[in-house]
């Protein structure tokens, strides 16, 4: 999984780096908040963050408001680091949009967890947006069935959007997961015996 | 004041390269720092230092927990409640500690 590290130090910027890469995740480096939303406007962009509060240009709390507002964006999972350990800050911080909070100096092994917490939380929101898009898929095909169909009064064939009339049983399993066994139902029973005896 | 590589590189899994990476980056980051906030301390600018020093605590931070760590702090503080009188003292005191950290960096690279 990819990580954006924002961060003007480049001491802590070249730890994170170096970190990251240890835990296995790819980063995408900015030095500041104003570069930082730059690469979020790539194709693709990382799902997890760690971003700085402090920062020339576009600061850590404004790009996570920013990252929020931002449809394609708005799922991303934001870590702030800051140096602010003032309770009222932390509540600024998350109500900014961040979902966690660390304040420096901090264990790298709590960073390594948060982050674990992160990616666990942005692979449950994919899962879910790929259940959510197979049921978008699966209720078209609902719709589609649930339209207006025309169908003939006499024989009960349906006209299908090439204009050629279908036996309703074939059209209905070509347009739905419905199948079908066949049967006779005792009217159609008592009607074909007396057409037989006749 | 305590300094040492051997517990950033605990911190850090063992990795004393990396160590050696960081404090070369500090020691060539950390006069510019200093020197902002000498800036701002002549200009009597309580918002630059405020600023100033918050961002040299970032960067130190990352290496030791006390001395200039905690002086870069109560400058900061300094800044943001405008006690003008007490940061040419304070920014004194931290140039000190930190030339006393660099020094303590470079003997044991």
């Amino acid at each position: 999984m990819r990580v954006l590290i924002a961060d003007d130090d480049p001491v802590l910027r070249h730890a994170l780096k170096s970190q990251l890469a240890t835990w296995s995740y790819a980063s995408v480096v900015a030095v500041n908040g104003d570069q930082a939303w730059e690469a979020l406007q790539h194709p693709d962009p990382p799902l997890l963050a760690v971003v700085d509060w402090n920062m020339p240009g576009i600061d850590g709390v404004d790009l996570c408001r920013e990252i929020r507002a931002t449809p394609p964006l708005a799922a991303m999972y934001l870590i702030l680091l800051t140096g602010n350990q003032d309770q009222k800050d932390v509540l600024a911080g998350l109500e900014s949009g961040a979902d966690d909070y660390i304040t420096k100096p901090f264990s790298w092994d709590e960073l390594h967890a948060r982050l674990r917490i992160g990616s666990r939380i942005v692979g449950l929101q994919q899962t879910l947006a790929a259940r959510v898009d197979e049921l978008q898929q699966a209720l078209a095909n609902v719709k589609r069935l649930s339209g207006l169909l025309p169908i003939c009064a006499y024989c009960k064939k349906i006209r299908n959007n090439d204009d050629y009339w279908m036996q309703v049983e074939k059209y209905l399993t070509e347009h739905s997961e419905a199948e079908f066994s066949h049967g006779i139902c005792p009217d159609c029973l008592r009607t074909q015996l007396a057409f037989d005896e006749s | 004041m305590t300094w040492s590589p051997a517990t950033l590189a605990g911190r850090l899994g063992g990795d004393e390269d990396l160590v050696h990476e960081l404090v070369d980056l500090f020691l060539a980051e950390y006069p510019h720092l200093l020197q902002a906030i000498r800036a701002h301390v002549a200009l009597g600018d309580a918002q630059g230092i405020r600023r100033s020093a918050h961002k040299l605590r970032g960067s130190v931070t990352n290496f030791i927990d006390d001395g200039p760590t905690a002086t870069a702090f109560a400058l900061e503080r300094a800044g943001a409640e405008s006690r003008l009188d007490t940061a040419p003292a304070l920014f004194g005191q931290l140039e000190r500690e930190l030339e006393a950290l660099a020094a303590a960096m470079r003997g044991a690279a």
